[in-house]
């Protein structure tokens, strides 16, 4: 089920009322089930899938607990390879049977792997991802087991989150599943906002930009670099306000029944260096790769700058490959990477450069180069990316426009609207400086949001980029 | 009754008065502005919907709009011409627009000219309906078809301010500012040069193109209309600039479908070969539509021949 669909539109309230309206031993169950029917409403056999992700992991945890040494050890390797193994044969299997094929015909050898005709189940990294969180954490002793496996269960397929996040830890989760939440209009008001604002975000500024940026990259070819240049810029904030957009409204709609999900989003484009970004972009699963896989390289605190560097790297390379199953995706996170480490490299100039006045400045390096990594992101090949690049580098030709050059007007106004909101929040709103009157600047901000939505929204059904992941 | 449940209830009831407000002021204003516009497609449109009576129309989509110069149409046949041509439209729009009119006037004949693709899938195509959205409430027949095509339509049907959707710059614009279009009956002139020589096409054969059975039949739809209000209609596929080396199989399934139900199709895509003609490749300049309406006046004159008083 989509959120900017009319079946949520009743499917959530409905849910709501009747998680408050019931005794809460009953909840868990209650919202096990909306998780199904949510997820179900997608390719519904493909849940038998998330069960065998859930069933290994639960086991496993138990297992986990129970024994120590070697044994811990065994169970937890053969619960993350049991899981890794689901998302490999949906996500990577024809990826690598391409690569290994080509490799094949490259170095003559007479043999091919057949691809599977197969459809990758909806937010299977997400949900992949999480369930390795649990085990994990129970391995290193930060999490009890649970012993629920309806509770489990939820954790795994919570609706708000299930398809495209924020990936949570067991710690922020699973105990307030058990925790008895009563209505409170504080929660209800914050989250609705925080849907508003997501909504927005999609509807207005991220729906409305990808119709440019489709016609464009769909067709890099037919394009001049003008074009290329404008699109790969709408495409920046597309993805942003699309992502973005969807966590907000994950994160509102979980806020309403009580259970507080985490951040996955601050203001990343005003980020004053790219280790920033990567704090404030997508933060859920950035913080799950620095967990995870970075630290347990030995992070930062390895012996040699060289292989920090390479700790890094490979963290980018792997961050890449979660993405998408393509070569791009995979030079994206290394492009990405290779930022990072000059920028540790760098520190002299940094500190150089540390004073408010080059606050604009640092803010368009960061945004200039995390735009030019989106070309290899969104391009429909590798061939695409250069070529692309090659043309917005020479600027030559003539600037597409749409057949309706309103859609540009709407573009330019969605993109101000939240460089607009964006900057506020970060400069007046966080940091508390109105304290006066924020009940009626909260409500005014709903309606104007609201009608924004009505009077420039897209509603097109528009899937949400990160579901394809 | 609960603290909080009574806060859930004021607030929902301040909200709800609110918007429903606020939604009613914006369309209402925005509906008047509407009417008020003189230039523009959204100008033409409304003009045609709510007042032309021409005996001779032409619909169909930019490629009708700038290649039936409905002047001299009108002048060689001593009839009334109006080209009701609108960019990026599709035969779910045209027969929309035709289901509105017949009920108030009806024409004598009606050319309808139509794309190569106009029956391949394409979602657009049913996004762009929302160009009819400021008529949805003043006719059944529009939200009827809207709603086939986009059925969560109806439950924001409420809404006074939804239907200018996306159009809110140019109603606020153009519903301030007089002026008049420089169209000539709904044709205007398209500016521009073709660059290039004609040359084969070969990259676009349509192996994998889905047809749609909901625009085959909203042709099967216009179709009847003018067979029950007796109008004369005439199918055409308008010239362009490009050739194609290999069968473009939707084309061939147009043509198929069009001529099963009894009407005759003019294949016109390849008539003119000077780039001269062309002001892009799918448009024609001024000289291309002249040279192309005087075509159209000597198939329609045999057709109007024919036909019994």
């Amino acid at each position: 089920m989509l959120f900017n669909s009319i079946s949520f539109l009743i499917f959530f309230p409905v849910v709501t009322i009747i998680y408050f309206l019931i005794p809460h031993r009953f909840r868990w169950l209650h919202l096990l089930i909306a998780s199904c029917v949510f997820y179900m409403f997608f390719i519904p056999h493909y849940i038998f899938i998330l069960f065998i992700t859930i069933i290994i992991d639960y086991f496993a945890g138990i297992l986990i607990e129970k024994t120590s040494g070697k044994k811990k050890k065994q169970y937890l390797w053969i619960s993350v390879i049991s899981t890794i193994l689901v998302l490999f044969i949906f996500k990577y299997y024809n990826f690598f049977t391409v690569n290994f094929n080509d490799l094949a015909h490259l170095i003559g050898w007479n043999y091919s792997i057949q691809a599977l005709q197969i459809i990758l189940p909806i937010g299977l990294s997400f949900h992949t991802f999480q369930s390795l969180s649990y085990v994990i954490e129970v391995y290193r002793g930060k999490q009890r087991a649970e012993k629920h496996f309806g509770i489990y269960s939820l954790y795994v397929m919570y609706y708000p989150q299930l398809v495209a996040g924020p990936i949570e830890r067991p710690q922020n989760l699973l105990h307030q599943f058990k925790r008895e939440n009563r209505f409170k209009f504080q929660n209800f008001y914050r989250g609705l906002r925080l849907i508003v604002y997501g909504f927005f975000m999609k509807l207005v500024v991220a729906d409305r930009l990808s119709i440019y940026v489709d016609s464009v990259y769909n067709n890099a070819d037919k394009h001049d670099g003008p074009s290329l240049a404008l699109a790969t810029f709408f495409f920046s904030f597309q993805i942003y306000c699309d992502f973005a957009g969807y966590s907000s409204i994950a994160i509102g709609v979980s806020r309403v029944m009580g259970i507080n999900l985490m951040t996955n989003f601050r203001r990343p484009y005003l980020s004053r260096s790219i280790g920033e970004f990567w704090r404030r972009w997508h933060i859920s699963l950035s913080t799950w790769f620095k967990d995870y896989l970075y630290i347990s390289m030995g992070g930062s605190r390895s012996i040699t700058s060289g292989r920090v560097s390479l700790n890094l790297l490979t963290t980018f390379l792997v961050s890449g490959l979660w993405h998408g199953a393509s070569w791009t995706y995979v030079i994206w996170g290394g492009l990405n990477g290779c930022y990072l480490i000059a920028e540790n490299h760098a520190r002299a100039v940094r500190s150089f450069f540390q004073s408010k006045f080059f606050t604009p400045f640092r803010i368009l390096y960061v945004f200039v180069l995390i735009n030019f990594s989106w070309i290899f992101f969104r391009s429909n090949s590798f061939e695409d990316a250069l070529m692309i690049i090659s043309r917005i580098l020479s600027m030559n030709g003539k600037l597409f426009l749409p057949p309706d050059p309103e859609i540009l007007i709407y573009s330019f106004i969605g993109i101000l609207a939240i460089i607009i909101f964006e900057v506020f929040f970060e400069t007046v709103y966080r940091k508390r400086k109105i304290r006066n009157h924020l009940f009626s600047l909260n409500n005014t901000f709903m309606i104007v949001l609201i009608l924004a939505i009505f009077l420039m929204g897209v509603f097109d059904g528009g899937q949400f980029i990160y579901f394809q992941f | 009754m609960n603290k909080e449940l009574k806060k859930l209830i004021r607030f929902g009831t301040f909200a709800i008065v609110i918007l429903f407000g606020i939604d009613l002021v914006t369309g209402r204003i925005l509906g008047a502005l509407y009417d008020r516009m003189t230039v523009g497609e959204k100008a033409r449109a409304n003009y045609f919907i709510k007042s032309d009576k021409s005996e001779i129309i032409i619909f169909g989509s930019s490629r009708a709009l700038y290649h039936y110069h409905s002047g001299l149409i009108s002048d060689s046949l001593k009839m009334t011409t109006y080209n009701a041509g609108r960019s990026n439209q599709s035969i779910l729009y045209h027969t929309t627009l035709l289901k509105c009119i017949v009920k108030r006037h009806k024409p004598k004949v009606v050319v309808l000219d139509l794309q190569a693709d106009e029956f391949v899938y394409n979602r657009r195509k049913y996004e762009r309906l929302s160009a009819l959205l400021p008529y949805y409430k003043l006719d059944g027949d529009v939200s009827a078809i809207y709603n086939t095509v986009r059925p969560g339509y109806k439950y924001f049907a409420w809404s006074h301010s939804l239907p200018y959707n996306s159009s809110v710059f140019a109603t606020l614009y153009r519903g301030t500012t007089s002026g008049r279009d420089n169209d000539i009956n709904g044709f205007m002139i398209r500016k521009g040069k073709v660059s290039s020589a004609l040359t084969d096409k070969e990259n676009n054969c349509g192996e994998n193109l889905t047809m749609d059975s909901i625009l085959i039949q909203s042709f099967e739809d216009f179709h009847k209309i003018c067979q029950d209000a007796n109008i004369e209609l005439v199918v055409n596929i308008s010239p362009e600039f490009s050739r194609y080396v290999c069968e473009r199989k939707e084309f061939t399934i147009l043509k198929n479908e069009i001529r099963k139900r009894g009407v005759l199709v003019n294949d016109c895509t390849e008539v003119f070969e000077n780039e001269r003609m062309f002001a892009d490749k799918t448009h024609l300049s001024l000289d291309g539509a002249i040279e192309y309406s005087n075509m159209v006046v000597e198939t329609l004159k045999s057709k109007l021949q024919k036909k019994p008083e």
